[in-house]
């Protein structure tokens, strides 16, 4: 019992790390629609950025305001010099998946030829960690559960209560409708790419902490488990990515108590391809909203 | 040659069987699969435990086999293992997934797989990996003392499967997997179980990736889980979108060029600092780079893939050295949906181009009649002249015959189909007499496309039943209905725009199991002059449509009307008992509305039943005898027009609409 609740602590903090890096993927999926393969680079350039920040003395909110900005660019520039052209041609879905996965092979080896393939680690003070109600957590452990529910509800913010949330929505809901409105739907979408790439690339940062060490596929290699809580939640919903998020967290460090640790990502892969078998739309979704959406469009 | 050149040679044919195995997949079937070199691995791995001694490590190392088998039982069995293995992952990805989330789900089962091969250490020694495998013929040089012949092995297996591939992809087979990539829906449409064609597809890329796999295996001697990672994948991708997508000669180029080309080439670029994997990575980026530009420049490839050429073959060709004879189709008769042609392909082949070259050339004028074949006549003198006893497939099957007394072609009772809160459709009953020219009015909302779709199987009621000739047809599924013989259009004609116009025609003749993999394999003489008949009949009735000119272009090339025109062409290609047109007066112009209406009344001359949605009233006026109203979700009346008209229901349901339309 003691154990199991050890294992939902850890949850936590999984969960909390990876909602910042499924909420702007889904955000993303929202507006852009565009199955991004290199939202893992996202979160590496962010961790390295961070790490170059750390590295000439910088501390953790100097290093991870570098995480934020990095992912951000290099979000905002794959959109702007990749994406963007291509969509312009109205390309199949596919075909903007695929420049995705160029991205990814392009960002991460630049990152492999700057810094190396060896695992480089961050110098942060180190805490004990205190027991809190049955959970044993360290200080930064705590801070990044405060962060990320800081960082929600300032996603939930954006979305209602402003103008450019309204703008998204409309965007998210029928590009050509938003148009002929008076959106400037690119401009949206550029936005929305920004956004994702800050909070992204901050969820880096926060996942290079977790792991200890830093290598050019951090991102990559967590890239699937941030797909299945998207998909969990339903694709392009920000708050079921939250939801999502949470799940898989749980299951992955609860997991861990039973089968051996290097398997707690498979259970995120397992659970990944049992939701788009059965609901496809989401764990929140009607288990039968698009089954007759084939054949009419 | 020296060894280093061999080494070369030898890389780029192995990656070139592997890049084949995806074009299978990507190429011809658009499955974006990201899984394919973890059957590459399983490949590798079983041809390794088959020729390997027993394993002798220590615990926790070791690995399963070790049977000293021969080089080819090792190439066998990985064949067969990656394609059972395919067969269980394609059955689980492929089912009904959008095409980004099937690829997510392929990647999802590679990490998977590999976690499970890298950890459980008994199967094939964990992260360790094997090593010494038998490379045969290894010792003897047949380009000197350099060695080589393992060169020629692999050349003979790319050969091989090269040839292999060519005669299916050009075979029914071949063109039925395209179909599916181009627009799976219109495959459906025409009778193909998508989700089985798919399955097939990504089968034979399995068992060619098996085949790569034990390639490799025995060429590089040893195998771990750390060669396997998606990036390999994507290195084929690459190879495959810079040499041509579809093309097997564009990707053996594209593979040399990728695994062999960019490889040396960056091999000479010094290390930067001390970073021992700054080659490495320049090389990826390289390939990152080439991906975007060969899309954004050359998406086809540097040899895009070849169009089917129209011709018939010549009588006789039949009678080629792998045209598998009687025997072989008496074999695989109980287990093909239908009994082989028992006619003589070659002298009908001949008789078909007689036929041809003697008819004179219709006028565009005149070309109005075009000839829909009844159903009767379809199976009488067939396309290929099958008079044997039809199965369940044939348009004309049994069922046909019991339903001849039943006056009632569609019976549609109590229909109810709910999106969410909306019932689309909510209780709507009506028949269709058979031979009729039956329309199906309403205003917007009515449920009208939502009942075609739920008579075409291509969604399925939550009640009600559906009756075609005295068949149950509700909740069968889209393919079964339409080999039924029950056909229909899409208010947006569905082509398959990459392929040509002939290849549209022929993919909507009836298939009658010509595209079965062994038979493109085997026989794929006699499936050229069987097949003769049916470019006959396409020919004639492009011409009809006028088309016929444009029977090599990719039918995506058509303009919107020339769409339309090829899909009752197609249509009437089909032999079909009922059709189902979902609106075919949209965004046809005036004059070809005309043509239009010809090519209708051509269908109901021909005794096919059709049931037609329409928003123009007149034009349904002058040749529907019967229309049936549906408003909101059920049929409110039918009859004539003119007692339409009359009928108080059916003006406020229009009115009624326009009324709230206006506030």
């Amino acid at each position: 019992m003691n154990n199991l609740l050890l294992g939902v602590g850890f949850g936590l903090v999984t969960a909390a790390i990876l909602a910042l890096a499924t909420v702007p993927l889904s955000l993303q999926m929202s507006v852009a629609r565009i199955p991004n393969f290199a939202h893992g680079e996202f979160l590496t350039a962010g961790a390295y950025a961070a790490y170059v920040v750390n590295e000439h003395g910088g501390n953790f909110w100097l290093s991870a305001l570098a995480a934020a900005a990095a992912g951000g660019v290099v979000a905002f520039l794959m959109n702007a010099l990749l994406l963007q052209p291509f969509a312009r041609r109205k390309p199949k879905l596919l075909i903007l998946f695929i420049l995705t996965i160029a991205a990814s092979l392009i960002i991460q080896n630049l990152i492999l030829l700057f810094f190396g393939g060896n695992s480089l680690a961050y110098n942060l003070p180190q805490s004990a960690p205190h027991k809190i109600g049955p959970f044993l957590l360290t200080s930064l452990n705590l801070l990044t559960i405060g962060l990320a529910i800081a960082l929600m509800i300032a996603v939930h913010v954006l979305l209602k209560y402003t103008k450019f949330g309204k703008a998204q929505r409309a965007v998210a809901d029928s590009r050509d409708l938003a148009r002929v409105t008076g959106i400037n739907s690119e401009g949206v979408i550029r936005l929305t790419w920004l956004i994702d790439g800050v909070i992204a690339g901050f969820a880096g940062f926060l996942l290079g902490i977790s792991s200890g060490t830093l290598s050019p596929t951090l991102g990559q290699g967590y890239l699937l488990v941030i797909f299945a809580a998207a998909v969990l939640g339903g694709i392009g919903k920000p708050y079921g990515a939250m939801a999502g998020a949470l799940v898989i967290g749980l299951a992955m460090e609860i997991s861990a108590l039973y089968i051996p640790a290097s398997y707690k990502e498979a259970v995120a892969f397992g659970l990944l391809i049992l939701t788009l078998l059965v609901r496809p739309n989401g764990i929140f979704a009607a288990p039968r909203a698009s089954a007759a959406a084939g054949a009419t469009a | 040659m020296s060894q280093y050149l061999i080494g070369l040679a030898t890389t780029g044919v192995i990656f070139s069987v592997i890049a084949l195995a995806l074009n299978v997949r990507w190429g011809w079937a658009g499955e974006f699969d990201i899984a394919l070199f973890a059957f590459v691995a399983i490949g590798a791995y079983v041809y390794s435990v088959i020729t390997l001694p027993p394993s002798n490590l220590p615990p926790p190392g070791g690995y399963i086999l070790g049977l000293r088998w021969t080089f080819l039982l090792g190439v066998v069995a990985a064949v067969v293992v990656a394609g059972l293995l395919s067969a269980i992952a394609g059955a689980v990805a492929l089912r009904k997934l959008r095409d980004d989330y099937f690829g997510i789900t392929t990647l999802a089962i590679t990490l998977i797989l590999a976690l499970v091969i890298g950890t459980y250490t008994p199967l094939f020694d964990g992260y360790e990996g094997l090593y010494g495998m038998p490379q045969p013929l290894s010792s003897v040089g047949a380009f000197g003392p350099d060695g080589g012949n393992y060169l020629i092995i692999c050349v003979v297996a790319l050969v091989l499967t090269y040839l292999v591939l060519e005669r299916l992809g050009k075979s029914p087979f071949g063109r039925t997997v395209k179909s599916v990539r181009e627009d799976d829906t219109a495959s459906a449409a025409f009778g193909r179980n998508v989700y089985l064609v798919k399955l097939k597809a990504y089968i034979l890329g399995g068992c060619v990736a098996g085949l790569g796999g034990a390639l490799l295996a025995a060429y590089i001697t040893a195998f771990n889980p750390y060669g396997w990672t998606p990036t390999e994948t994507f290195l084929i991708y690459a190879a495959i979108f810079i040499g041509g997508t579809g093309n097997s000669l564009g990707v053996i180029i594209g593979a040399f060029f990728v695994e062999v080309g960019v490889q040396e080439v960056t091999r000479y670029i010094p290390q930067i600092g001390n970073n021992a994997s700054s080659g490495d990575a320049i090389r990826l980026v390289v390939i990152g780079l080439l991906i975007v530009a060969i899309l954004w420049f050359r998406p086809q490839g540097i040899l895009p893939e070849r169009r089917a050429r129209d011709r018939l073959a010549a009588a006789g060709a039949g009678a080629g050295l792998l045209a598998v004879p009687g025997w072989a189709a008496r074999i695989a008769a109980p287990w093909s949906r239908q009994a082989p042609r028992p006619a003589s392909p070659a002298g009908e082949a001949a008789a078909a181009a007689a036929q041809l070259t003697a008819e004179p050339a219709v006028a565009p004028a005149q070309a109005m009649a075009l000839t829909f074949r009844s159903p009767l006549q379809a199976s009488a003198s067939g396309p290929a002249g099958q008079s044997g006893p039809a199965g369940q497939s044939g348009p004309a099957g049994q069922s046909g015959q019991s339903g001849q007394a039943d006056p009632v072609a569609l019976r549609v009772s109590n229909v109810v189909r709910a999106f969410g809160g909306v019932r689309a459709v909510d209780g709507a009953s009506f028949e269709v007499r058979r031979g009729s020219l039956t329309g199906l009015i309403g205003p917007n909302g009515a449920g009208k496309s939502t009942m075609i779709n739920l008579i075409s199987g291509f969604d399925a009621p939550d009640s009600g039943v559906i009756e075609f000739d005295g068949m149950r047809i509700d909740g069968k599924p889209a393919h079964a209905v339409a080999r039924l013989g029950l056909m229909r259009s899409f208010q947006t004609p569905r082509e398959w725009g990459g392929l040509t116009v002939m290849d549209n025609m022929l993919l909507s003749a009836p298939v009658e199991g010509r595209d079965a993999i062994w038979r493109g394999l085997l026989t794929a003489g006699r499936l050229r002059t069987a097949e003769n008949a049916d470019r006959v009949r396409a020919r004639e009735l492009l011409d009809a449509v006028g088309l016929l000119r444009l029977k090599d272009e990719p039918a995506g090339n058509l303009s919107g009307g020339q769409k339309r025109l090829l899909e009752f062409a197609r249509l009437a290609a089909a032999s079909p008992r009922l059709v189902l047109l979902d609106e075919p007066q949209a965004g046809v112009n005036p004059v070809l509305r005309e043509r239009m209406g010809d090519l209708i009344l051509a269908m109901v001359e021909a005794d096919i039943t059709v049931l037609m949605v329409e928003h123009n009233l007149p034009f349904l006026e002058r040749l529907c005898g019967h229309v049936i109203v549906m408003a909101l979700g059920q049929t409110i009346a039918s009859g004539s027009m003119a007692e339409l008209r009359a009928n108080r229901d059916v003006v406020d349901a229009y009115l009624g609409q326009e009324h709230a339309a206006d506030v």
